[in-house]
């Protein structure tokens, strides 16, 4: 009888292993939306709600205490093991109202939240900028569809501390902004996501880039079209087989869009987001190289014109790409970004060094890079303590990871 | 001496009728045989695709190849091939060219085939497939072929003997190709020789 239970079990759990749930649903306050009447914050109100919270009521599922930061489109309220909020702000006269939801990265936990901020209890202030500085955020919050239940409190406790404030540390999101696989409603590589990720605390994103066979360069992770990515289509095996125009007609990303190419990537970044890095990942085979820069150099061109600060690497993962770049005329001049050792770093001159985590925090290394005028950054960290211990104690410029809300917490608190 | 001549005379006779009682019967009757079985009819591909869904061609000729090893007993064990199409997709690209997209597949699979009654079995096996999808009309045509490492079939078959050596029959089996979770099933008449 045992042995038949055993074998059930495996059938049932091999069975459930199958399931394709892609996203987790975004609850919808619907027709009981508090939203309906109220008007945006302008920039000074929103910098006056950020900083330190300390959680009065919803310690016990949210942690003691919260970072409040304002992105591009949304309030995000991250807590330290991986909760986040990400809420849209709304006033009415003095009163301040906030609705949302939030989200576990780390398992499929989800729900509404609704809050407001008193007049007199930090409301006129960060409208007027006159009064009190006490902030005290009052609400609730619910699991799954249900509407709010849970008492949900937060009292300001201090502005972020001058070293979060002024640092130019880059919170960087992996596959343009969140994998697919923790269920996030955009696809990964995709525009879509590069326009979501800020509001999940990313100052920065990398992104995977493979060439079609007709030399456009795209972007998309996995060495083949595969279900786990994309929509069922006709095509499958390596996507560098096909043409770009192929690609473009018979795939899309498992949230209905298209493969960007990088070009498109680029540009979006540049144009509609205030992402301060983006971290090319070399995927495709040798000779990728020769098409992705030319690329690269308009995009910088482009940020120049527009005024805008941000930094467009190549990634060097392997000597195979390595050696590719160096065929390239002055490659040294060209913005790059080595994962390899600090000899090659110097090889061609590159302007970020990012070892993998796993190598420890290494300061002297990232000591000499910076008196070499060099970023160093650290990829791919995902662990809550690792963020937490890599924060406190090491000193890259940067960390990359698919938790941008906790790398955020943990910078943000410092 | 002549006791000594009758003692090896009578051993002889011995290891003699040993001898001979291992031969042969002389009525032959062969207990393990070689078969070839050919397959042809229609194939239908289970349509999950989620792009192009509607624009899908999914009935199609399927063949089949089988060779098995007939022990006495009611299981016999052997190899399936063949050459089916799952679909083909045709799609406007973006500039309105018109293209298409096939998947066809060549399974070779180790299979488990059981007599239930006479003349009517039962099989199961499992292996990998060689796919190949190839899209033509926009751009150049290409062909991109895919190992897909785990695949299954189950089949009922009807098997009548014509003769000692040939029988005919028809066949329904379902196919998994598991490197797209692509289901497709196939209603064959068969052919079978025994070797």
């Amino acid at each position: 009888m045992k042995p038949n239970l055993i074998a059930l079990a495996i059938l049932l759990i091999a069975l459930c292993g199958c399931s394709k749930d892609t996203t987790v649903p975004i609850p919808s306050a619907g027709p009981n939306s508090i939203m309906e009447e109220t008007h945006p914050l302008n920039n000074a109100s929103k910098i006056m709600m950020e900083g330190v919270y300390k959680v009065a009521s919803g310690a016990d599922f949210f942690g003691d205490y919260v970072i409040v930061k304002w992105n591009r489109t949304n309030l995000s309220i991250s807590n330290k093991d991986g909760k986040h909020f990400i809420l849209d702000v709304g006033h009415l006269d003095t009163v301040v109202f906030l609705q949302g939801y939030w989200r576990n990265g780390y398992s499929d936990g989800t729900g509404l939240v609704q809050m407001y901020i008193p007049r007199n209890e930090g409301g006129t202030r960060i409208l007027t900028g006159q009064g009190d500085q006490k902030i005290a955020i009052y609400g609730a919050y619910g699991k799954e569809e249900a509407l709010p239940d849970q008492a949900f409190e937060l009292e300001y406790l201090r502005p972020f501390s001058d070293i979060a404030k002024n640092s130019n540390f880059y919170i960087l999101a992996h596959r343009a902004g969140g994998r697919t696989s923790d269920k996030l409603p955009v696809s990964e590589n995709s525009i879509a996501m590069i326009n979501y990720t800020e509001k999940l605390g990313s100052t920065g994103i990398e992104v995977d880039v493979r060439m079609s066979k007709d030399g456009v360069p795209y972007i998309y992770h996995d060495g083949d079209l595969n279900t786990r990515l994309t929509q069922k289509g006709p095509l499958a095996g390596p996507s560098e087989n096909y043409t770009w125009a192929q690609l473009t007609t018979f795939v899309r990303l498992i949230h209905g869009e298209m493969i960007p190419t990088l070009e498109e990537a680029l540009n979006f970044t540049i144009d509609s987001t205030l992402l301060r890095f983006v971290y090319l990942d070399m995927k495709g085979d040798v000779g990728t190289m020769a098409k992705v820069i030319p690329i690269q150099k308009l995009a910088l061109e482009r940020a120049q014109k527009k005024g805008r600060d941000i930094k467009i690497v190549v990634g060097i993962p392997s000597t195979d790409v390595l050696n590719d770049l160096m065929t390239y005329p002055n490659y040294t001049s060209i913005p790059s970004l080595c994962e390899l050792s600090v000899d090659d770093v110097h090889a061609v001159n590159s302007m970020v060094w990012a070892p993998r985590w796993t190598l420890g925090t290494q300061n002297e290394l990232v000591q000499q890079m910076h008196s070499e005028g060099r970023l160093a950054v650290c990829w791919t960290i995902d662990q809550p303590s690792w963020i937490k211990d890599y924060l406190e104690n090491g000193i890259f410029d940067g960390l990359l990871t698919n938790f941008p809300y906790v790398v955020a917490y943990y910078h943000y608190i410092q | 001496m002549a006791k000594r001549q009758l003692f090896i005379f009578v051993i002889f006779l011995f290891l003699s009728c040993t001898g001979f009682s291992q031969h042969a019967d002389s009525v032959k009757a062969r207990k393990n045989y070689y078969s070839l079985t050919a397959g042809v009819g229609w194939a239908h591909y289970i349509n999950s695709l989620e792009i192009g869904k509607d624009n899908a061609t999914i009935n199609s000729i399927g063949i089949s190849l089988k060779f098995f090893w007939e022990p006495e007993h009611r299981l016999s064990l052997g190899l399936e091939s063949g050459f089916y199409r799952l679909y083909k997709v045709k799609l406007k690209s973006i500039a309105e060219a018109s293209g298409q997209a096939t998947m066809s597949a060549i399974p070779l699979l180790l299979v488990v085939r059981m007599r239930i009654v006479d003349h009517f079995y039962l099989s199961v096996g499992g292996g990998m497939a060689l796919m190949f999808n190839k899209v033509t009309g926009i751009d150049n045509k290409v062909t991109s072929n895919i190992l897909s490492m785990s695949n299954y079939q189950c089949s009922g078959s009807y098997l009548y003997p014509l003769s000692k050596h040939w029988q005919v029959g028809g066949e329904f089996k379902v196919l998994n190709f598991g490197k797209a979770s692509d289901w497709m099933y196939s209603l064959q008449a068969l052919c079978a020789v025994r070797l």
